[in-house]
């Protein structure tokens, strides 16, 4: 059974919408900045990708807003424009209609104020545990929008989002689901959060007064990866449906692989990524050959950009730099959760538009970086298979697929 | 106390009960209050129809808005709702009543 892709929302801190987005990313745009939304004056990594200008009650009444975390709002905003870009389900039923939403956080802006306050022997928002728990998001989509069928979220840290959509194909292909709507969303540009990632050196310490530059995947100098907040969402449905009500169709998903490296719990590992890029082809039922897109992981930490790279010089031998390759953290930062589905969003739009968004920011490349990675500026290039990357803490490695019809 | 008021004062009188104080409210003072704040949070409601004997229930108040209503009160008026007490509040004068009885000061500001 084929499954395409038939509708996008995203909303991200260099822009909302497909269009928006799209054109900031093939022009470079960075969406890096001082950290407006608490005072990070304490913290080592100060800067992030928020998405700014962002108002709820544009789209939730008072009390929505009051019962619902900032990632669920976030994913709320992409879900309406994915839903509105996809066009009228109405010939599907409620029971067929499913939701799979991965978020590595949950609703953490909310834990920490209500943690704060309790720490304060303060009273604490009753609806801080329905606003905090990882499923909210999945499940204030499927009410306003009356999804009756199956409801899941992923959790999987950094590969939440593409796990959720390869559980979105999973579920079409297992007669679960007639359409999903599938993807991911993080809220996590916050103190205590941000606070962990600096405990572990994660993050990017050295470009606070140059915030634009911080990013930079695969660069010389990179040194961690900058937070990142937003939300993408995609419509699934199975091709002969969704020809038959005359939707519009972006990509088809051909397949999804998944594997954990069982050896630590934040270290990445080449192998694991190497056997979830083989086992994604596998699903999808092609060779090597075949792939000519790469949306990589790459988060601009020194390890993890290295280890990618080995991983896909490994699987694809000689070809590997005869693949264009490109990084979307290098101009949103880390999105976590979120951000396999920002760059499933990337990656359609690249096979959609035959244009390849650049890596900003990769003025000199590390010599163990020596890939194609579409360095500072767009490509113009007709591209049918495409791969989006995923690893998260946990030791888990995700790759998708995505195809032209 | 003549209900149009309560209505028109909603937004401003919101600033005074920031104050945290209501050792020096007298009753009438203290039910303009709690009514302009219940005017505040309802949706769908004419504020002038709020009286100390509206329910929650006609209001359009379920189970879980009483809850986060009196959550938001609780820093409006500066008293803790807590404890067994707090289940059997079913009216605008219930809470009003409530307010009365325990000494502000209980919360942090």
């Amino acid at each position: 059974m084929r499954v395409v892709v038939t509708g996008m929302g995203i909303v991200s801190p260099i822009g909302t919408g497909i269009d928006q987005f799209w054109n900031a990313a093939i022009t470079g745009t960075s969406g890096i900045s001082a950290i407006q939304c608490f005072d990070a004056s304490g913290q080592h990594s100060r800067i992030a990708g928020e998405v700014t200008g962002f108002d709820p009650s544009t789209f939730l009444s008072t009390k929505q807003v009051e019962q619902t975390d900032r990632f669920t709002q976030l994913a709320l905003h992409a879900a309406n424009l994915a839903l509105e870009d996809a066009g009228s389900l109405d010939g599907y039923a409620p029971r067929r209609l499913a939701v799979s939403l991965g978020s590595g956080m949950g609703g953490f802006s909310t834990f920490e104020s209500s943690a704060a306050r309790k720490f304060q022997k303060k009273s604490i928002p009753p609806f801080t545990v329905p606003r905090i728990m990882a499923n909210s998001a999945a499940a204030w989509i499927a009410t306003i929008y009356g999804l009756k069928g199956v409801n899941l979220t992923c959790s999987t840290a950094c590969s939440s989002g593409a796990n959720a959509i390869g559980m979105g194909l999973d579920l079409l292909r297992t007669g679960k689901a007639d359409v999903v709507v599938a993807g991911g969303a993080e809220a996590c540009v916050l103190p205590l959060t941000m606070s962990g990632f600096e405990a572990l050196h994660a993050l990017s310490t050295g470009f606070n007064t140059d915030p634009v530059r911080a990013s930079r995947p695969f660069a010389k100098n990179r040194d961690g990866f900058v937070m990142g907040e937003g939300a993408g969402i995609l419509i699934l449905e199975k091709e002969e449906e969704a020809q038959r009500r005359g939707a519009k169709i972006y990509a088809r998903l051909a397949g999804y692989g998944c594997t954990c490296d069982a050896t630590h719990i934040v270290m990445p590992n080449m192998n694991g990524q190497v056997a979830a890029m083989e086992a994604a082809l596998q699903d999808a039922g092609m060779q090597t050959e075949r792939v000519d897109y790469i949306n990589a992981h790459a988060t601009s930490t020194p390890l993890g950009d290295a280890v990618e790279t080995n991983a896909i010089k490994q699987l694809f031998g000689e070809r590997a730099r005869e693949i264009n390759i490109s990084a979307t953290k290098s101009m949103i930062g880390h999105s976590i959760g979120a951000s396999a589905a920002i760059g499933s969003i990337a990656t359609i739009m690249t096979l959609h538009t035959g244009t390849i968004h650049p890596t900003i920011n990769l003025d000199e490349a590390d010599p163990e970086c020596d890939l194609n990675y579409t360095p500072n500026h767009a490509v113009e290039r007709k591209s049918q298979t495409g791969l989006c990357n995923a690893f998260g803490f946990g030791g888990n490695n995700v790759s998708i697929v995505f195809t032209t019809l | 106390m003549p209900s149009d008021s309560a209505a028109t004062t909603s937004v401003s009188s919101l600033q005074l009960f920031n104050t945290g104080t209501n050792q020096d409210m007298d009753t009438t003072d203290l039910e303009a209050k709690v009514i302009a704040f219940i005017a505040s949070k309802v949706e769908n409601v004419d504020a002038s129809t709020i009286t100390t004997a509206s329910k929650f229930g006609e209001l359009g108040l379920d189970s879980m808005d009483t809850i986060q209503l009196l959550f938001d009160a609780e820093d409006t008026f500066g008293v803790s709702f807590d404890g067994e007490e707090v289940k059997g509040l079913s009216s605008v004068g219930d809470i009003i009543d409530y307010i009365s009885k325990h000494p502000p000061g209980s919360l942090q500001k």
